[in-house]
């Protein structure tokens, strides 16, 4: 079983923790644009009913603000990372003492690895105290929200897509009260059919628009689809989700997160990005994910690669782009990884677009010296596709990009609040 | 090994095996995840030993009880007050010497929050 506890609109939560004047109000969180403008990063749900949107940016956004200028107050901030980071830091820390193998998968999530634990042991303090998945959730939200201030949403299910999938159901649906336990098939059923595709992490806009021409509408159309038919309309990457969605758990060789810069606003080290820089992070995830191969002695038959352009909480201005390609024949060669990667990342590059994080994902993963097999005839008996290889095993690295565009908005330093858990000079003042 | 360093070897040793140095951080900071730290910016604290300017370590996982020295947001602003839970609720300053500040009722409509309860206070004595 996983666990996997998210928290929404994690910057403004984070910027309304010390500043009770923010609740409530309308604000947004905002950067530079690259052009002398604003974009707008995060927005609290006051500003997104005034339809300032995460991604708006440029003269849009101050049309925007102008004429909204004499209709209601809006605040805007600079992005403030140190703060973010240190907050994440004891969002993580505080995990760590409720649960066991915690692992931070973004400054907003972390996912927690749940197997081989009675929920009763769960709690070393008190042995018995936590009988169920939603007692366990419950207890992690609330201590959540009184140590650390902010409010997280727990979801709990057999493999992590479906996890990440329940954190979000628990988000979306009131009557889950902020915990959704899809263990069982039943309870994943239950509201399938009410999450769209292009709700579940992972699928682009562009991959549910090719599962819509496939009548693949919801994450229960997902689950049950052929999923040969899934990977001939979409990629690898879908069919690796969809056999995660019914309850399948696709092993992940290695799952290595380098972080760079995401959490710092340190001007010495934000460095602009260029093609170069990208292409440097790429060319050592290729010679980390090949060594890994070579440890395994195994070959893989794709290789994708997809860049995202902003972080996991601001969804909605994320856009994700991927693309994946399959190797004539199964290898090993770094050179050869490297060459398709490289052509992957040169198509997938926009000059103008700034990227936050890199992904590279080998697929296919086989023995070396065993033929492949002839890939998933539908009638496949689905016990069997434990012991098949091919797609239920990856090799993943994501590497965060050092983003030019956070800097906080040079003309109006004013804007950023202040170090309040960093710097002893920033700390609040009480009367 | 030089004189030196032979002396001193020879003095811990006949001192015994030397513990960690003492850590305030181990005295003052039950929770360091929950913790966090502000500072006081008047004297209408000063009958609890929290004067102008004193640093405040402020415990967000303890659950505030009546009498706490508490941190909380009141109508948009942070204020460090003796928290008073019965009969009424309200926010009691601690300084005789000073009519000017008065205990404050919270009503129900008033936007009210404990940050955290105060467990220790860092004073300056020059």
């Amino acid at each position: 079983m996983f666990a996997v506890i998210h928290c929404p609109e994690f910057y403004i939560q984070c910027e309304r923790l010390f500043r009770p004047d923010l609740r409530s109000q309308a604000f947004v969180i905002a950067s530079n644009d690259g052009q002398g403008g604003l974009r707008i990063i995060a927005s609290s749900a006051e500003a997104q009913t005034l339809a300032l949107t995460p991604g708006l940016q440029g003269a849009e956004l101050t049309d925007m603000l102008n004429s909204l200028a004499n209709v209601k107050e809006i605040k805007i901030c600079s992005p403030n990372y140190e703060l973010y980071g240190d907050i994440s830091e004891r969002f993580i820390k505080s995990l760590a003492l409720l649960a066991p193998n915690v692992t931070p998968c973004d400054i907003n999530e972390a996912s927690l690895d749940l197997r081989g634990l009675k929920l009763d042991t769960l709690d070393p303090r008190h042995p018995g105290a936590i009988s169920s998945v939603h007692c366990f959730g419950k207890k992690i939200r609330c201590t959540l929200s009184q140590w650390t201030g902010i409010s997280a949403f727990v979801g709990v299910a057999p493999t992590k897509t479906l996890a990440k999938l329940a954190s979000h159901a628990a988000q979306k649906f009131d009557h889950y009260d902020g915990v959704a336990d899809l263990s069982s098939r039943h309870q994943q059923h239950r509201i399938f059919d009410q999450i769209p595709v292009s709700e579940i992490y992972g699928v682009s806009v562009k991959a549910a628009r090719k599962l819509s021409a496939i009548n693949i509408h919801t994450a229960l159309e997902l689950s049950t689809a052929p999923k040969a038919q899934i990977r001939r309309a979409s990629s690898v990457v879908i069919e690796r989700i969809a056999i995660e969605l019914s309850g399948l758990r696709c092993r992940e060789s290695n799952t290595n997160i380098t972080k760079q810069n995401v959490v710092s606003n340190k001007q010495e080290h934000i460095e602009a990005q260029t093609f170069v820089s990208i292409k440097q992070a790429l060319v050592e995830q290729v010679t980390q994910a090949s060594q890994q191969l070579n440890r395994l002695d195994n070959t893989c038959t794709t290789v994708s690669v997809s860049l995202t352009t902003a972080p996991l909480s601001q969804r909605a201005a994320q856009i994700q782009n991927g693309l994946t390609l399959d190797l004539s024949k199964p290898s090993d060669s770094a050179a050869t990884i490297q060459k398709l990667a490289t052509q992957l990342l040169e198509s997938l590059w926009h000059k103008n677009a700034e990227y936050y994080s890199i992904e590279l994902n080998l697929d296919g993963l086989n023995p070396k010296g065993r033929p492949q097999f002839s890939l998933f005839s539908d009638s496949i008996n689905p016990s069997l596709e434990l012991n098949r290889p091919g797609p239920l095993e990856t090799i993943r690295f994501e590497t965060y990009l050092s983003h030019a565009s956070d800097r906080p908005w040079q003309d109006k330093r004013s804007l950023l609040s202040p170090s309040f858990t960093t710097k002893w000079a920033d700390i609040p003042r009480v009367s | 090994m030089n004189m030196m360093t032979a002396n001193m070897m020879a003095a811990r040793h006949d001192f015994g095996e030397s513990e960690e140095t003492l850590d305030l951080n181990e005295l003052c900071i039950q929770h360091p995840s929950a913790t966090y730290f502000v500072r006081a910016s008047d004297d209408s604290m000063v009958d609890a030993g929290i004067h102008c300017d004193d640093v405040l370590v402020v415990d967000r996982s303890i659950t505030a009880r009546n009498s706490d020295i508490v941190i909380a947001s009141v109508d948009h602003s942070f204020t460090v007050k003796k928290l008073e839970l019965s009969p009424q609720l309200r926010l009691l300053p601690m300084n005789q010497g000073n009519s000017d500040f008065k205990p404050r009722h919270i009503e129900d409509d008033t936007a009210f929050e404990v940050f955290g309860v105060v467990t220790y206070v860092i004073h300056a004595t020059r």
